[in-house]
Parts: C-alpha cells; structure tokens; sequence
C-alpha cells in the first residue's frame, strides 16, 4: 500500500503558488461565511446523542485502524522497490488493497471530469478546483463533477460484495449508521465504505443513478429534499479544512514540507479518508523534536472538541446532523486513535508522563461520555500507566521514569516484538549450533576456564553468538531514542557502540598477544573467517567491528604477520574492506543493505551519522509560503528523521538463532576483559612485536611514551 | 613555517581536512556552515547523505584551493575509523563546545588517535565552538589558547550558529598547511582526490607506511 496516495485527494495536494492563492481566496470566503453566521451549540450537543449510537461501528473501524497502522509500521519499508518482502505485509487485509485502488481510479475520473489539462498533477488541480468550489459561483459545476465520481465510485466497487451484506451483524437499527454517516462520493478513499471487509454501499441523493441502488431501510436519515437542495455545500465542507491556508507548505511533488501543529494533527485525524499511515509512523517518532506532549494533547483536545464551520450551523439541523456523522465523528474516532496508539505504542514516560493526569482528565470526563465503549479500554490503560508513575516516583528516587519498564510499558515491548514475531521467519528450526561437544562441556563448567583459546571455536558458531548478543541490543533501542542521538546520553545507543568497539579492541588485542608471527597470521586468518560468517548472517554491526580491528593501524602495520597469509586470505580481505567501504559515504554498503532480505543488523555507527546531518543540516521550523512570518514545523526534516527510525525496526526483527548460554558467557567475559584496551597501549604492543623499519614512515608519537604528558606538562 | 620553501614547490590545489571532536560540539554545523553559508534547503539535504566529505573552494592570496572536509559527526563514539579515512589528511580541525567543559578535557583523547593515524606534520587547529552561547561557557578564551599553545596547535573561537570566526577558522589551517611543505611534497599520496580512494589504496595497508 502507498500511505503517500492516502492523502492526495483530500484537497492538501497544492501545487505551486496559484492554487495557494485560491486556497487564499477560500479562506476569505470562509472568513465572510463566518460573520453572517452563528455557531448553534445547543444542536450540535443534541446531535451527539445520535452519534454514540453507531459505537458499534465505531468500534469496529477503530480496530481496523489499528491493524492497519501496525502492518505499516512493520512493514513500512516494503512498499519500497528493491526491498524484501514483509512477512507482515502479507496480514494486510486484501480488500484494502483493492479499495485504494478504486479509489486511485476513481480519482482519475474524477480529474478528468473537472477538464484540467495537466495530467500528472491532475489530482492535485483537482482539489485545487474543489478548493476553490468555495466560491459561490462554482458550486453548481462541482457538484456535478461530484456526481460523476459517485458514479465512478460505485461503478469501481462493484465487484466487491456489496448488497445485503453491508449491514454489519450486531449494528443498532438506528436512524444514523455507519453507512449513512460515510456516504460522501467526496470521501472517495474507499476506506471509510469498508465494515469489516464488507462494502457499505452509498446511497447518492442526488446525480445519475447510482450503479446499484441502496437497499431498502438504509437511507440517511436526512430529508432528501434538503440534501438535494444543499448538496454542494455538503461538499464543500467535506473538503474542507479546519487550519488556515498559510498553516501549510508543499514542495514541488506536493508533499507536504511544512506546517503548524495542528495542521499535523488533522492530517493525523483526517475525517474523510484513511489516515497516512506513513505520515503517521513518522509522527509519532519525531513529534517531541518539535512540539511538547502537552502541545500535542492540547491539539488533540481541541481537534476532538471540534465545531461546525458556521456555514453549516447556519444552514439547519439536518445539515448539522450530516456534520456530525460525516465530519465529527470520524475525527472524533481518529483522535481516539491517535491518543491510543500514543498511549499503547508510542508513549516515552520520561517525557510523555507529564501529561498523563490531564490525559486521564480528559479521556474520563470528555471521551468517555462521547465514546464509552471504546474510551473504557484506554481509560484503564491511562489510569494504568498514572499507578506505574507513581509507584516509580514514590518507590525511590534512583528508578528514573523509563528506567525500569513498568508494566505498560512492558505491554508495549510485548507489542511491538509480537509484531515482529509475526514474521514468517520463525517457520522452521533454528540451524544447529556447530561447536565441539567437548568445548561446550568446558565452557559449561563452573568455573568455566578462562584459557579456552578462541580458534577453538567455529567462525560460524561465533558470528551468529556474537550476532545474538547484538540483536538483542538494537532489540533494546528505542527509535524514538534513536533521534535523540547527540541530544541525550542514550544507554542502549552507548551499549552498542561499547560493544563495537570491544569487538574492535578484542581482535586486535588477541592478536598482539601472539608472539610468533604465523600465530598471529593464524588468528588473522581467523579473524578474516569470522568477518565472513558476519557477512553471511547479514551482521554488518560485528562485520564492521571486527574491521576495524584488522583494519586498525596497529595490526595492519604487522609486515610479517600479513607476509605469511596466503593469497586468498588477502583477497578475502580485501573483499570484505569492499563491504564497508567509505567511498561516496559507503554508497555500496548503503546499497547491499537495501538489498538485505531477513534479519539484518546494521553498523550503527553510519545511521548515527546520517541522524546528526538530518539534524543539524536542517531547521525545525521554515516560513511560511504565504505568510513568511509564520513558522512552521519543517515536516520535510522530521519526514527524513522519521524514515530513519522506521527503516531502523527493521534491524529489531530477531534471528532465527540458538543461543547457546556458555558460549554467550564466555564471549562477555572476554570481551570485557580483553577488549578495553586503550589504542595507544595496543600500538605499544605493536611496534614491540615488529619494530619499526625504516621504510615504515609511522609519526605516531605513542612509539614515545609520555609524549603526550610531555607536552601538557610544559 | 618555511613558507619561503613552500613558494620553491608547486602549490597543491586539493586538501583534505578531517572534522574531529566529541558529539554535539557542532562538527557538523560547523562544516555545513562553512560549506554552504547557510543551513541547507530540503533539496540539499537529502544530497548531504551520500557524499562523505564536503567540498569548498577557498581563494587565498590569489590562488584557489579545493577542501575535502570530512566529518563523521555522530560516529564518535565507535573506533571503527581506520587508517584509510585519515589517510592523506593534511589538516585536522579538533572541534570542542566551549559550554561544556567535557569536551574541551576530551580533546586530549582525539589528540592521541590523532598521533596513532596521521602523519606527525598534520596541521591542526583547536576550534572552540558555540561561543554565542556567552553565557553558559565553560571555557575561558585563554584556556583554550593556553592548551592551544602547549599542543603546538592552532586555536580560534566561533560560532557555526552566528558565523562568527568560521572561515577564519579554516583559513587559518589552510594557511599553515600552505606553510608547510613536507605535508604535500611527500611523496603522491596526500594530493588525492578523495573520489579516487579505492580498495587498492587499502591493500598497500599491510605492506607498510599506511598510517597517513
């Protein structure tokens, strides 16, 4: 699925300045409608009665809705050319692949029932034109073009079952149901038509007859007549907008580049098509980088807490009815979701507990009234989480909030890793360990021996041990953790780069403890072997790690040690420096990593790089385009940011590996003890072992011990 | 320096620069300031990642020089960077947040990977970043001139927020390295273009002489 198509056609796809400028214009139109009329609270409140009861659908496309985001989030990057494909992405549900589909087409109908000439923008003036419908003047021609994508929209769900099946088993003989409170052809993005994978049919009021004709009892709850005669302000405030024009930036593509918070938040909540599950990833990653949790929760309060644009109060009950059912509650059900998958998924206590008591407040006193059904579970969750603060803050001052995980948070873990369990890549038994039965017994003494040299190992045994003490570490990285990179002292980041560079300090130390210089080659050679394995696993991390160790000056500078490896060794050698190449930064490791299909991890030393660019190469907030006073939230940078933290849970998949428990002991022994060696004492022992010749023009001043305190203590 | 020495030798047109220093002191602000002037356009951005080193044409006295600057900002944590990514630098920009004390007491680690991969001529300048925030410093100018002096270095303050002192900074390098001949006459490797690396460079590794 294409989250991006999730949005073009809800009139935010503006290209270039002249459709701002009519958008300019509709803001000034909306502002004269706003003088002439008055906000009728008392029946927008009366309304709502009428509202709570098609819960039960609600319910059911809150839970379609959540699906969806997580096969997203999941497998986001699959919908990527040239990457592998999810064994999420296959729990996707079909019919929604083939409802955005007909809705694709049904948006080209559409463009080309308003007779705008440019073809690839074309949606895109399409909604200009409709931006612009607001005038008067053009509501009759819209309204026609509306009709005949209605049209084009039944004709294009035709061949998924529609008819008797579209009353959702269990829905409340009400007035208002669900099929009626989505009818709108100008949703056009066919999610909202979907119950539980069947097809609600539409019941046009007005325009050619419909493809199929609404079943007998289904018919909207609006007087006919007024809907005839109103149709075309229906529409318009469908499309419509609740921010200001100025609020929003768009690049060349028409991608969205800018806008303020609450702009953000109603693409969050769209009311009239399916959230951009894409965007909202990339929200919820990156919205502490540039807003507060209680600026976010404000904005979702008052996005919940929405009212009629006076254009609809002014125009009578039954137009503020279709308000309610087609404008209030889909956003209502959309911040609904918002704040559950913020709560469930996304919420860092650290920072996002501050605001807890006023969620609490708010879900308690202001959704569960609107919404009971769905409101109670997240309710208990938040109420949940509000005792885990507690106990944190009253238990003792050491236990940080985020330092133990309480139990919600545990229940986001269990989430997110059952999401990647779901992978198929657990079909089938982990390969069998290859380690000699005698080593194994060695290693499962107590106390085990500590001079086990490490050729008696496989190479293979020892990349997918070493490749499982490091799964589970980028397990442990939040992505959100992830961007705060150079912002705050991150300990499963610092974890990571610890073990790096003991594997680093561990392969170069083993190798200078060799006197005899083909023990040394030996362990070269073995070394070589194990990067290997690493390549094969698709562990770039202890790849790179153990690299940096052969690679570092103090082995290379090893003559005679590189002398008695044969030619293949080096040739494998030089394979693998080809691997991790620098050259046009890593471009080709870059590309092998796209390529990488299954469990994977990354060096993180590079995303760490391309996260400190993103963020100091960029500005969190840029002008506005029609009013440069304005800043916005530069959505371009936290769009970049965000698709690094999503790319990144991909190297959170874990692999199909046996650990084996002595081994892992073992190796965190030896690496602890002999891979902390400082560079400088590792060169000593270098130039010890081969002195320096004289065609050898090393500077290094460590050959000099003291140097450094020489020269400070001068 | 010998700079009448360096007037006898043809001139090298490309150096290449390293940006080292702890996280967050601005190495990458810095670089990007420098670079470009400004901070980047969207369309720029997504450029930044795929090149590993920056290029800035600098005039001085007359004459026009390319500079590789390269940067790892964000790496500084990991020893993976080898030999072949100092290899040929003539100048070496040790960057410290002169807000935060940390950083400046760190230097001295950077000093030592310094002396382990690079050429015992490498240029270096100590750049106290950040000073626009007077207020929170926790290096005094002095201080750092004095640790400059001591390391035999080059030294000089700015900000890569308010442009102040940035392309004094990489002049001042620039002009040293100019200074001192033994960096680009030795022998055909520090004049590379940083394009050109490829694996065979790497190879020469262990037959020996790698470290710069």
């Amino acid at each position: 699925m294409s989250p991006r198509q999730g949005y073009a056609g809800l009139g935010l796809g503006i290209k270039g300045p002249g459709s701002l400028q009519s958008l300019a214009r509709r803001a000034t139109s909306l502002n004269q409608l706003h003088k002439r009329y008055q906000l009728d609270s008392v029946r927008v409140s009366a309304q709502s009665k009428r509202a709570e009861e098609s819960e039960d659908d609600d319910d059911e496309e809150v839970v379609a809705d959540s699906t969806d985001e997580d096969t997203t989030m999941r497998g986001d990057h699959h919908a990527r050319p040239n990457s592998h494909p999810s064994p999420a992405s296959s729990t996707t549900p079909e019919p929604h692949d083939s409802t955005r589909r007909s809705s694709d087409v049904t948006f080209q109908s559409r463009s080309r029932s308003t007779s705008l000439s440019t073809p690839v923008a074309s949606k895109r003036h399409s909604n200009e034109k409709r931006a612009s419908g607001s005038r008067p003047s053009t509501l009759v021609s819209y309204g026609t073009s509306s009709a005949q994508t209605r049209t084009s929209l039944s004709q294009m769900s035709s061949p998924m079952p529609v008819g008797g099946e579209t009353q959702t088993p269990g829905l409340p003989d009400t007035p208002i149901s669900l099929n009626s409170a989505f009818p709108s052809p100008i949703i056009g993005n066919g999610e909202f038509p979907m119950e539980g994978g069947k097809v609600v049919n539409f019941t046009p009021p007005t325009g050619p007859t419909p493809a199929r004709p609404a079943p007998p009892g289904r018919s909207p709850a609006l007087p006919p007549a007024g809907e005839e005669k109103e149709g075309g302000d229906v529409r318009f405030w469908v499309v419509a907008h609740d921010y200001d024009p100025r609020e929003v930036a768009y690049n060349s593509d028409g991608t969205l580049v800018g806008g303020t918070l609450r702009v953000l938040v109603e693409k969050l909540t769209p009311h009239d098509g399916p959230p951009d599950l894409h965007f909202a990833a990339v929200f919820w990653y990156t919205f502490r980088l540039f807003t507060t949790p209680e600026e976010l929760l404000d904005t979702f309060i008052t996005r919940f807490n929405l009212t009629p644009p006076p254009v609809v109060a002014g125009m009578g009950e039954a137009q503020l009815a279709l308000w309610v059912e087609r404008k209030l509650m889909p956003v209502r059900l959309r911040v609904y979701n918002s704040i559950k998958t913020w709560v469930d998924l996304h919420w860092r206590p650290a920072s996002d507990d501050l605001v807890l008591e006023k969620l609490e407040k708010f879900s308690e006193e202001v959704m569960l009234p609107t919404i009971p059904k769905m409101s109670t579970r997240l309710v208990e969750t938040i109420k949940e989480r509000r005792k885990s603060v507690s106990v944190v803050s009253s238990s003792s001052g050491a236990t940080t909030p985020g330092g133990r995980p309480s139990s919600v948070d545990r229940m986001r873990n269990s989430a997110i890793t059952s999401m990647i369990q779901g992978a198929p890549n657990s079909i089938g038994q982990p390969p069998t360990p290859t380690i000699k039965s005698t080593l194994l017994s060695m290693l499962s003494k107590n106390p085990p021996p500590t001079n086990i040299p490490i050729t008696d190992f496989d190479t293979l045994e020892l990349a997918r041990q070493l490749t499982i003490m490091e799964s589970k570490l980028f397990a442990n990285v939040a992505p959100e953790d992830l961007l705060m990179t150079g912002k705050k002292s991150i300990p499963a980041l610092k974890a990571l780069s610890t073990l790096s560079n003991q594997i680093t300090g561990w392969v170069a130390d083993s190798i200078l403890n060799e006197q005899d210089a083909k023990h040394r080659a030996a362990l070269v050679k073995f070394y070589i072997k194990l990067a290997d394995k690493c390549l094969h696993l698709n562990n770039f991390s202890t790849l790179w790690a153990v690299m940096a160790g052969l690679n570092s000056s103090t082995i290379l500078r090893l003559k005679k040690t590189w002398d008695v490896l044969s030619t293949k060794h080096r040739l494998n050698m030089d394979r693998l420096r080809g691997v991790i190449e620098h050259t046009k930064n890593h471009a080709a490791y870059r590309a092998r990593l796209r390529e990488v299909t299954g469990p994977c991890l990354p060096f993180l030393g590079l995303i760490l790089s391309d996260i400190t660019f993103t963020q100091d190469g960029n500005p969190n907030s840029r002008p506005s385009t029609l009013s440069p006073e304005l800043q916005l939230v530069n959505q371009d940078k936290f769009a970049k940011l965000g698709r690094i933290a999503i790319d990144f849970r991909k190297y959170q998949v874990p692999f199909d590996l046996k650990e084996l428990e002595p081994v892992q002991a073992f190796l965190k022994r030896v690496l602890t003890e002999r891979g902390s060696g400082s560079l400088d004492a590792l060169y000593r022992k270098s130039l010890l072992l081969e002195p320096r010749q004289g065609s050898e023009r090393f500077s290094s001043a460590v050959e000099k011990p003291g140097w450094l305190r020489a020269q400070l203590q001068v | 320096m010998a700079s009448s020495d360096a007037q006898a030798q043809p001139l090298p047109t490309n150096l290449k620069l390293l940006l080292i220093g702890n996280s967050s002191v601005g190495k990458s602000s810095l670089l990007l300031r420098f670079t470009d002037d400004d901070f980047l356009s969207e369309e720029e951005t997504a450029a930044t990642i795929g090149v590993d080193f920056k290029v800035k044409s600098v005039e001085l006295d007359g004459r026009r020089y390319k500079l590789s600057i390269w940067d790892t900002a964000g790496q500084e944590r990991f020893r993976t960077l080898t030999s072949s990514y100092y290899r040929g630098a003539q100048g070496v920009i040790l960057v410290y947040d002169v807000s935060s004390r940390q950083t400046f007491d760190e230097l001295i680690k950077w000093f030592r990977e310094i002396e382990t991969y690079c050429a015992e001529d490498v240029v270096k300048i100590i750049v106290g970043n950040k000073v626009d925030k007077e207020f929170s410093r926790q290096v005094s100018t002095e201080e750092g001139q004095a640790f400059a002096d001591r390391m035999g270095t080059l030294f000089v303050e700015c900000s890569a927020k308010t442009n102040f002192g940035v392309t004094e900074a990489f002049q001042e390098l620039v002009r040293r390295i100019l200074a001192t001949p033994t960096l680009w006459t030795r022998g055909p490797q520090p004049v590379r273009s940083p394009q050109a690396v490829n694996l065979n460079d790497d190879s020469g590794g262990y037959l020996g002489g790698c470290a710069c």
